[in-house]
């Protein structure tokens, strides 16, 4: 099911039953997540309107506004809830990498790469709609979805600006904290696309990480003394990751403060790699 | 901008809105923005700022939200057929649970008072003005953000 090179960086990398593990999780059907907006509702009014329609909620330990969707009547997202944007369906590990931005209301805040706009809305959602976003993007498919998505979820405090994150400096802005989901190769979302497995290859993921730290070398010198930058990706290839966490630390100063990686087996999430950093 | 909208709001639902203090006016759309964010300049034109109260003299959902209990022309829907309305489906009359002013455009609710869009009153029809259920429509995606 999995290419033999990618099998065999991830035997020498997280031991001889990963593969087994992992493959035989992602032929499960895959979960669905969703974050409550408490901009707009609390979360006892929402899970509570919504078991009355028949869905039945799983808590995400340590997140009082996060939950797992364990039975599906019919389509979440035809509720009303949904349209008045009551909550975002996300998968769990983008809920966690923003959890350890920990963006506070007085701060000025940067998502790169933040199309369709799930992480800067929960930024938002953390913020309490204060302070200031900075959301960034350059494709105008996935930026009409932000757009959307901001409007239906009620968010006042984000900025949108259709610029490759490669020019963030021409904003002239230092930044108090710097989410930095970056583009690539994805290997690690083939719990929700199989497709996956068959298109992601080595030149790929090469490629993607040396974009990935070009965009690690521009965020950081928009980052102010002490900011903080959570770099994360939906990959769990080294070169997009542990090799891209080392060039941070080494080439860019950053002091790496804590990575984690979420796989499918043993955290029920696709799989998912940040770091939290700081200058 | 603010004036067009003001008097055509006040024609439409009967009284003037109240506007945030803390919004700006990007092209012909109106945006509810934090505090912060007014204090702001920026070098680039962004693609949009905060949330969408109006574009042009068209109201969104979100000042419609604002002004809920000034409102005089509002039609409060059943359950069935509030569903139908965010799938842009037209109003049947026996959907109707409550009517409140003569229209001809009118605010429309569902029974817990949440606002799902605009309906307009013709020629004995209630035809879907705009909804919240356009984040479906692609077709929609170009036209307008309610």
């Amino acid at each position: 099911m999995l290419k033999r090179e990618f099998r065999k960086s991830y035997t020498e990398r997280f031991g001889e039953d990963f593969v087994e593990k992992f493959v035989s999780k992602i032929n499960e059907p895959y979960p669905q997540y969703l974050r409550v907006n408490t901009l707009k509702i609390k979360v006892d009014d929402l899970i509570q309107g919504l078991e009355k329609k028949g869905f039945i909620f799983k808590k995400i330990e340590g997140l009082n506004y996060g939950f797992r969707v364990v039975n599906e009547p019919f389509s979440i997202s035809s509720t009303e809830e949904y349209l008045l944007g009551y909550f975002y369906l996300q998968d769990k590990s983008s809920m966690l990498c923003v959890e350890e931005l920990n963006p506070k209301s007085s701060e000025l805040v940067l998502d790169c790469c933040s199309a369709p706009g799930g992480k800067t809305s929960h930024i938002a959602q953390l913020m309490n709609n204060e302070g200031v976003i900075i959301a960034l993007d350059d494709k105008s498919e996935r930026l009409k979805s932000q757009l959307f998505n901001l409007q239906r979820l009620g968010v006042k405090n984000a900025t949108t600006f259709k610029i490759n994150a490669l020019r963030v400096n021409s904003l002239g802005l230092l930044f108090d904290k710097i989410l930095l989901d970056a583009p690539c190769s994805a290997s690690g979302t083939v719990w929700r696309k199989k497709k996956r497995l068959k298109m992601v290859n080595k030149h790929e993921v090469l490629k993607s990480a040396e974009l990935q730290k070009e965009l690690l070398r521009k965020c950081s010198k928009v980052l102010k003394p002490d900011g903080l930058m959570v770099y994360s990706t939906c990959s769990i290839e080294k070169e997009e990751n542990e090799d891209n966490v080392i060039f941070a630390a080494e080439e860019l100063g950053l002091k790496i403060v804590k990575t984690k990686y979420l796989f499918p087996h043993t955290d029920n999430t696709i799989g998912f790699f940040y770091a939290v950093m700081k200058k | 901008m603010i004036n067009n909208l003001s008097a055509k709001f006040e024609k439409d639902f009967g009284a003037a809105p109240i506007i945030p203090e803390n919004h700006v006016i990007l092209g012909k759309s109106l945006f509810e923005i934090s505090r912060e964010l007014k204090n702001m300049e920026f070098r680039f034109k962004p693609l949009a700022e905060g949330l969408l109260l109006a574009r042009g003299a068209n109201p969104c959902a979100r000042l419609l939200e604002l002004n809920k209990t000034k409102l005089r022309n509002v039609i409060v829907l059943n359950e069935k057929s509030a569903f139908l309305f965010t799938c842009s489906r037209k109003v049947m009359k026996k959907g109707i649970v409550k009517k409140k002013g003569n229209g001809p455009v009118y605010a429309a609710m569902n029974e817990k008072g949440e606002i799902l869009g605009i309906i307009e009153y013709r020629d004995n029809i209630y035809s879907n003005k705009v909804n919240i259920g356009y984040y479906f429509e692609e077709n929609k995606m170009d036209e307008v953000i309610f």
